[in-house]
């Protein structure tokens, strides 16, 4: 049998993610999405969703919003747990089950307490479900797991933009630009995002382009079905795609950075299958 | 035949059987939920911005107002924009819809194959009452005032303003209305 061994260990390649991951819960931090900014907040908001349903049906977000001190203890809990998936690295899938707990409850409530269910999300919880495992093996099989859940959302998503029609409409792209900035063209006409929008606009075939080469982008993620041996490359264009869609369209898409390093580990192997 | 063994699925189910069961569950609801057209985490589809969008003639978007001025919600980070502009949103929806909650006719339509208690428990946990909707706007007050504005409110405008749209140019329409207004 090949066995697909990384040249990168499971506790650096650990410790690169959850570091990542810090980073990332302090712009969190930043942006004030935590519970304690929204600490009683009236309104919940499940929308359709079955996993927020059952969590509003057992009644542990309604609980957490109204209660102060347990949404500080839950902010803070994370970091902690984070700090310690960095730091120990024999204990390591004690600290990230608790941590996948914790952060499973904390984002369901603030969630559906800020009306905002960023789908993205979903990529923390696959990075962080290998390291819920003891055996080394067991955690590799999870990361190939998750690297392909990636490959999956990017081609479904290049996939729908030719089935709903968005890539065969010529100025489809200017249109969307147009509809998404509308507050910054009446507000802010400074802002880079709207600075590189209004001038996507006013090209449209530049738009067009750039519509296209995004779509290339996902669709060269099918590579990732055969071989690793271009995920470094594929790493590149998700990192690219991210901060074009933050820069361009004012959408945040590192989330699924976090899964993207799931690329980074099997670039590494020895036996690129 | 090397080639079908080195598959991630056989491999998969060759090392962990309970593994193999989970991520073929995983596998499954994904498609589920797929298929039913519902975003369910942490299954999920992205499909956003693929359908065809056209032109606008004109464009109505909720505008947030502090102490008589616009304020400028693309200075604050996205996430903290979107806490305020969608609790706002599914706020006046509830309030034009005369505090019955929209979801009301959603959670009818899901659970009425079962009994009368469980539809009373299903409905109370995840509809909006209106006891609790009415404590919006003070909390949206203190919100702006500790974490957006971080100094003394006076007032707060929430308004629907529509514009007109041609040659590049969104020019404010003459209806603009008020949804909501908060003096502290």
């Amino acid at each position: 049998m090949i066995k697909i061994a990384s040249t990168i260990s499971i506790n650096k390649y650990a410790k690169i993610l959850f570091l990542y991951f810090l980073i990332l819960y302090v712009y969190r931090i930043n942006s004030h999405t935590l519970l304690i900014s929204t600490f009683n907040q009236p309104i919940k908001c499940p929308d359709t969703d079955y996993t927020f349903w059952l969590s509003h049906l057992l009644q542990f977000p309604d609980y957490i919003i109204t209660h102060y001190w347990l949404c500080w203890t839950i902010d803070i809990g994370v970091v902690l747990l984070i700090i310690g998936c960095i730091l120990f690295n024999k204990s390591r899938y004690i600290f990230s089950i608790l941590l996948f707990i914790i952060f499973f409850i904390q984002r369901i409530t603030i969630e559906s307490y800020s009306c905002s269910h960023t789908k993205s999300i979903s990529c923390l919880f696959i990075a962080l479900l290998p390291f819920c495992f003891k055996k080394e093996k067991n955690i590799e099989l999870m990361i190939e797991f998750g690297r392909y859940f990636l490959i999956y959302i990017l081609l479904i998503s290049a996939y729908h933009k030719y089935h709903y029609g968005a890539l065969l409409n010529f100025n489809n792209f200017s249109n969307v630009l147009i509809h998404q900035h509308v507050d910054l063209a009446t507000l802010n006409l400074t802002h880079i995002s709207y600075r590189i929008a209004s001038y996507l606009i006013k090209n449209p075939c530049i738009a067009t382009f750039s519509f296209y080469t995004l779509f290339i982008t996902q669709v060269s993620f099918i590579v990732g079905i055969l071989t690793k041996r271009f995920d470094r490359i594929l790493f590149i264009l998700l990192i690219g795609f991210a901060i074009a869609t933050y820069l361009i369209m004012r959408i945040y898409n590192f989330d699924i950075t976090v899964l993207g390093l799931t690329l980074l580990y099997f670039s590494n192997s020895k036996n690129k299958v | 035949m090397d080639k079908l063994k080195n598959l991630y699925l056989i491999r998969l189910f060759k090392e962990n059987k309970i593994v193999f069961c989970f991520v073929l569950l995983f596998i499954f609801f994904q498609q589920y939920f797929y298929l039913k057209d519902n975003s369910t985490f942490p299954w999920f589809v992205w499909s956003m911005y693929s359908h065809e969008e056209y032109y606008p003639e004109m464009a109505k978007q909720t505008e947030l107002f502090i102490n008589g001025k616009r304020f400028d919600i693309s200075s604050i980070p996205i996430w903290q924009e979107a806490t305020v502009m969608h609790t706002f949103e599914k706020y006046i929806q509830i309030k034009k819809n005369n505090y019955i909650d929209p979801m009301k006719s959603i959670v009818i339509k899901r659970i009425s194959n079962l009994s009368s208690f469980s539809q009373n428990y299903i409905s109370s946990q995840i509809e909006n009452k209106k006891t609790a909707v009415i404590r919006y706007p003070v909390w949206i007050l203190s919100y702006l005032e500790k974490y957006v504005y971080k100094d003394k409110i006076k007032t707060i405008e929430f308004k629907e303003v529509k514009y007109n749209y041609r040659d590049n140019i969104f020019t404010k329409s003459d209806s603009s209305q008020t949804l909501l207004k908060i003096i502290a």
